[in-house]
């Protein structure tokens, strides 16, 4: 016990946790998490932003351990990490801004199931050893391998728990719609990741409602702020529905495109209440939007470029009104497949 | 167990994957950039460092000319293009990168 304490202790030493203790990446681990792929260790996946450290099979492996993973977790591991490394996730500003973001992380498909994943009661919250220890091992690896420290390459100005660990699934059981997945091309049968760059997400409640207009009304005035970057940069805006609020909707007769379109055509903001912020400025030219600068004072500003950089997932318990807003940042979410 | 030695190092190096470009011997006559590339240009957080840049590179060698450049983070065309286009007007450049 004393080693394994000891052990403990040289990985805080190293700097190599989040804070929190983590398994001691021992080379019996370490191979037993490889399995099959001990062999091809050195392996490439990816260059990992933002000091670009080589994210070999081996060094995932191992921080895959840290985080408290099973072996069978390490597919959705390595397929996230080179989901996160595609040009258009724009990992490098999301892990080197000073606003407070991070990969949120969905996993889909027959093995978030396979993995018992919870997408239901605490979806976004603590319990279920996969979901917790999935997102750890991501946060680790951009940590220990894309070299994204806090107060170092990491300079988030505040940051938000779930730099720690934000992944879940969704509840495949109560969702009237497919997973987002299979929305974004993939077969039902085959497993997925998707990345989003994610602020810590607002829970909307809406009970006692009747129709569609009501929870999508109260979720548009939410989300339709000043002070995001929603609000001033391109980008996409994402939701995690409760079952009661998707059923609602559809029980109504209302698809996933026509609660898009609601929240796309309502959740808006008259122009001349963005101009005059810090953010306009800071945003400029290039960064900004340029239906925003084209508009009339009174023209009122949609959150993103179209209906379709809205992006509704469902999960959580079966009772509870809510929908929680997760605003994000520039660019958008990255879906990649999970393979053996 | 105690020991490092028993445990596999997760961390990584920065890879070395991109080329170090060629290092002239002296910087004398030479035509450096100095790059705002932080995030929020009117800021002007990164000129600072520029000026301190500056100034240390004056003290050492004869007959340099500085000129400032601002440089989107969000470009039209790919980063190398970019990186090509000041290579071919410029002996060095200095990046201040941040946000």
């Amino acid at each position: 016990m004393d080693d394994i304490a000891a052990a403990i202790e040289s990985c805080h030493a190293q700097g190599w946790t989040d804070g929190l203790p983590v398994v001691p990446p021992t080379p019996a681990l370490v191979a037993v998490m490889l399995g099959a792929h001990a062999e091809r260790r050195d392996t490439l996946v990816c260059d990992l932003p933002p000091a670009g450290g080589a994210a070999t099979l081996e060094r995932i492996a191992a921080n895959t351990v840290m985080a408290g993973c099973l072996p069978e977790h390490f597919p959705v591991v390595v397929a996230g990490v080179r989901a996160a490394a595609r040009e258009e996730f724009h990992l490098y500003d999301i892990l080197t801004t000073v606003h407070s973001m991070c990969p949120l992380v969905l996993v889909s498909g027959p093995i978030a199931r396979d993995l018992g994943m919870n997408g239901s009661f605490n979806a976004l919250g603590q319990g279920n050893r996969a979901n917790a220890s999935i997102g750890r091992a991501l946060a680790l690896c951009f940590q220990n391998i894309g070299g994204a420290r806090p107060g170092g390459l990491d300079p988030a100005t505040i940051g938000h728990p779930g730099k720690y660990s934000y992944c879940y699934t969704e509840n495949t059981e109560l969702s009237p719609w497919t997973e987002l997945h299979v929305e974004r091309g993939h077969a039902a049968e085959d497993s997925a990741i998707t990345l989003y760059a994610a602020d810590a997400p607002l829970c909307v409640a809406e009970m006692g409602i009747a129709t569609p207009e009501q929870i999508l009304r109260t979720v548009s005035e939410c989300a339709a702020i000043p002070g995001t970057y929603n609000a001033f940069f391109r980008g996409e805006l994402w939701l995690v529905m409760s079952p009661e609020h998707a059923n609602v909707i559809t029980d109504a007769g209302w698809s996933k495109a026509d609660a898009r379109q609601y929240l796309f055509d309502n959740a808006r903001i008259r122009a001349d209440a963005l101009s005059d912020r810090g953010l306009y400025a800071f945003a400029d030219d290039v960064l900004r939007p340029p239906w925003l600068d084209e508009a009339a004072p009174d023209d009122m500003i949609p959150l993103v470029e179209s209906a379709e950089k809205i992006t509704i997932t469902v999960a959580g318990g079966p009772y509870g009104g809510y929908t929680s807003i997760v605003f994000g940042e520039i660019g958008g979410s990255v879906t990649g497949p999970i393979k053996d | 167990m105690g020991d490092s030695q028993t445990l596999i190092d997760p961390t990584a190096p920065a890879t070395a994957s991109q080329p170090i470009a060629e290092r002239s011997g002296s910087l004398d006559g030479a035509r450096i950039a100095l790059v705002d590339g932080m995030l929020n240009p009117s800021g002007n957080w990164g000129q600072g460092l520029l000026d301190g840049i500056e100034t240390h590179l004056s003290g050492g060698y004869e007959n340099v000319q500085f000129e400032r450049i601002d440089r989107p983070q969000l470009m039209p065309n790919p980063p190398d293009v970019w990186a090509e286009a000041m290579a071919a007007s410029y002996t060095a450049l200095v990046i201040a990168a941040g946000d």
